[in-house]
């Protein structure tokens, strides 16, 4: 086999590449063994070789749509978490004493009336934000129309309020009256009338001891249903 | 004697007897039964049940026959049994008319002219006898209700034609009696029927003896109603014109014996009397409720044994009193009750207990 093909020696491998970028310097126990082994001397000038010949190549810059493109394919949305998080890496920076005198004078506090009202908007977020909009709003008056309506209506509903807290009871102490009358009137019609009420006869029954002794119209009917027997019997032929 | 009892009877006896009968077949008007409960399953090995029910409804009237039956009745009055035995000549032309004629009387035995006073009163009870008197379906869906039908399982001859015998008994309370009939297979007409008692004792039976689809028709004395009957179409509350007609305002039952319907109101005039005949029935019995109106005619001589009648200064109602007088009589399977209310008078009789007749005149009052 040609030297210049044969393998290095495995155990040999990593400090060969690291001699040959100059990561490790030679040392007599490489020489050593370089001088006695074929295979090894031959790999490391070819690895020499190589990063020798990667060293001289120039720096080309890739394209600016492939950079894109490749961003885009592999860390699409990515970025931003990065960035977020590089922000929460960021220490705390304590704001410069100089700065905090500018805006508050030395011995100074916020107003009082400062704070209510921050702690007012706070509190109520929605109210506040409409009154502060609402302060911008321009004023405007009513038509006359419109400002009868609305009067009318809401006096309206305020005697109407007015008028049924007065009269509840007054309400309802004339519905028991009424009922009470309606009661008295039907229990008076009741007792009143009850004598003259229709009742039903009073049914006397009387036994009879032969057909003989009924309606001779009912006799003959009886004979009839008896195929005649009855006009066979006991006749005053 | 004979010819003169004729001419007193023939206006007084035709009221229920032969006026009783409209060429109408009978259950062809009136109830609107709620069957609830037929043993009808029993008479599906001889075809339909409906249609052997129909058949004999419709029979008598549609099927052109004649010949000659024994009847024999029997019933207890005053604890003393009687029996009437006698044969009857049957012809019928299919088309609604009929005539009966009495024949022989086997018992009891009579002389010459209580044979012929006999005769005339049957002659006189023709349509009577010919809708009411016999076993048949009045009313099919009434009768399919109340009544549970067995088909006997072996057929027997009568008079020569096969018939399908069936054993007919009333479902639930108010059984007073049973029956067993012969139907002709091909006509269904019933060619022999016996009543029992729930007890077995026979309380009526009849029977051809002989008999033909065939008959002569030729000189047959076809029945026709002496009286003017009027059938009303209104049913249980009469309308404004019947009640014109009727001439008074009669009672009307609100409350019938179990299984019972109106099936029938007929106005009938008689020597000036006007009457209101009701008929009710379950199906196969029937419950008959006579009312007359006050009579606006002249007094008119009547027969001697009407001014005989013992209870007719009895039943009377007081209205002063508030009281009902109903003078009831217990024959044999047979309640009979009578109420004389003003100048009019009130009649019920049918195959029902006393309780129930009673229940029936009260809820009229």
């Amino acid at each position: 086999m040609d030297a210049a093909r044969k393998s290095p020696c495995p155990d040999q491998r990593e400090r060969l590449v690291a001699v040959a970028t100059g990561e490790a310097a030679r040392d007599f126990a490489l020489d050593a063994h370089l001088a006695r082994c074929e295979g090894c001397s031959a790999w490391l000038g070819r690895v020499e070789l190589h990063v020798t010949t990667l060293r001289e190549l120039g720096s080309v810059p890739a394209p600016r749509d492939l950079d894109g493109r490749v961003v885009g394919a592999t860390q699409a949305g990515f970025r931003q978490d990065r960035a977020v998080q590089a922000l929460r890496d960021l220490n705390r920076i304590a704001m410069p004493v100089e700065v905090d005198l500018a805006i508050w004078p030395a011995g100074k506090s916020a107003p009082p009336v400062l704070d209510r009202l921050v702690d007012r908007d706070l509190q109520e977020q929605t109210r506040g934000i409409a009154r502060r909009f609402a302060g911008r709003i321009e004023r405007l008056k009513a038509p006359r129309s419109l400002d009868a309506r609305v009067h009318m209506a809401w006096s309206a509903r305020e005697m109407w309020t007015r008028a049924r807290r007065r009269s509840d009871w007054r309400w309802l102490t004339l519905a028991a009256a009424l009922l009470l009358v309606v009661l008295s009137v039907t229990l008076t019609l009741y007792v009143v009338g009850r004598p003259e009420m229709k009742r039903g006869p009073t049914f006397v029954i009387e036994h009879v001891a032969s057909p003989a002794d009924l309606d001779p119209a009912l006799q003959r009917t009886f004979a009839a249903v008896l195929g005649g027997a009855p006009d066979a019997q006991e006749k005053p032929w | 004697m004979v010819s003169a009892l004729r001419i007193g009877l023939a206006v007084t006896l035709a009221l229920f007897g032969a006026a009783a009968c409209e060429r109408v077949p009978a259950g062809s008007t009136g109830a609107q039964a709620t069957a609830s409960h037929v043993e009808s399953s029993k008479l599906n090995e001889s075809g339909s049940d409906t249609a052997l029910i129909e058949r004999i409804q419709q029979a008598p009237v549609r099927i052109k026959h004649g010949g000659t039956r024994r009847l024999e009745f029997h019933y207890e009055s005053e604890g003393v049994e009687h029996t009437l035995a006698y044969l009857e000549h049957v012809t019928a032309d299919g088309k609604g008319n009929f005539a009966l004629d009495p024949g022989q009387i086997e018992q009891p035995a009579m002389s010459t002219p209580q044979r012929e006073m006999f005769e005339l009163l049957q002659k006189q009870h023709e349509g009577f006898f010919f809708r009411y008197r016999d076993f048949g379906v009045r009313q099919r869906n009434l009768f399919e209700a109340n009544y549970s039908v067995q088909v006997l399982g072996t057929p027997i001859a009568v008079a020569g034609r096969m018939c399908t015998q069936i054993d007919v008994r009333r479902i639930g309370r108010g059984a007073r009696s049973t029956y067993r009939a012969a139907i002709d297979d091909q006509t269904g007409l019933v060619l022999r029927w016996t009543e029992t008692t729930l007890e077995g004792r026979l309380l009526a039976r009849s029977e051809f003896v002989d008999f033909t689809l065939d008959p002569v028709l030729d000189g047959v004395d076809w029945f026709v109603s002496p009286l003017q009957v009027e059938s009303l179409q209104s049913g249980h509350d009469l309308s404004a014109q019947d009640l014109a007609t009727l001439g008074f305002q009669p009672h009307s039952l609100q409350v019938l014996p179990p299984g019972y319907q109106l099936l029938r109101s007929e106005r009938i005039v008689e020597s000036g009397t006007t009457w209101l005949r009701r008929v009710y029935g379950d199906g196969l019995e029937n419950l008959f409720v006579l009312e007359r109106g006050p009579d606006t005619t002249p007094p008119t001589p009547t027969p001697q044994h009407d001014r005989a009648h013992p209870g007719a200064q009895h039943a009377t109602t007081t209205p002063g009193s508030g009281e009902i007088v109903v003078r009831i009589c217990q024959a044999g399977e047979w309640t009979l009750a009578e109420v004389v209310h003003g100048s009019g008078q009130l009649f019920v009789i049918g195959k029902v207990g006393e309780p129930d007749v009673v229940d029936c005149l009260q809820s009229a009052f």
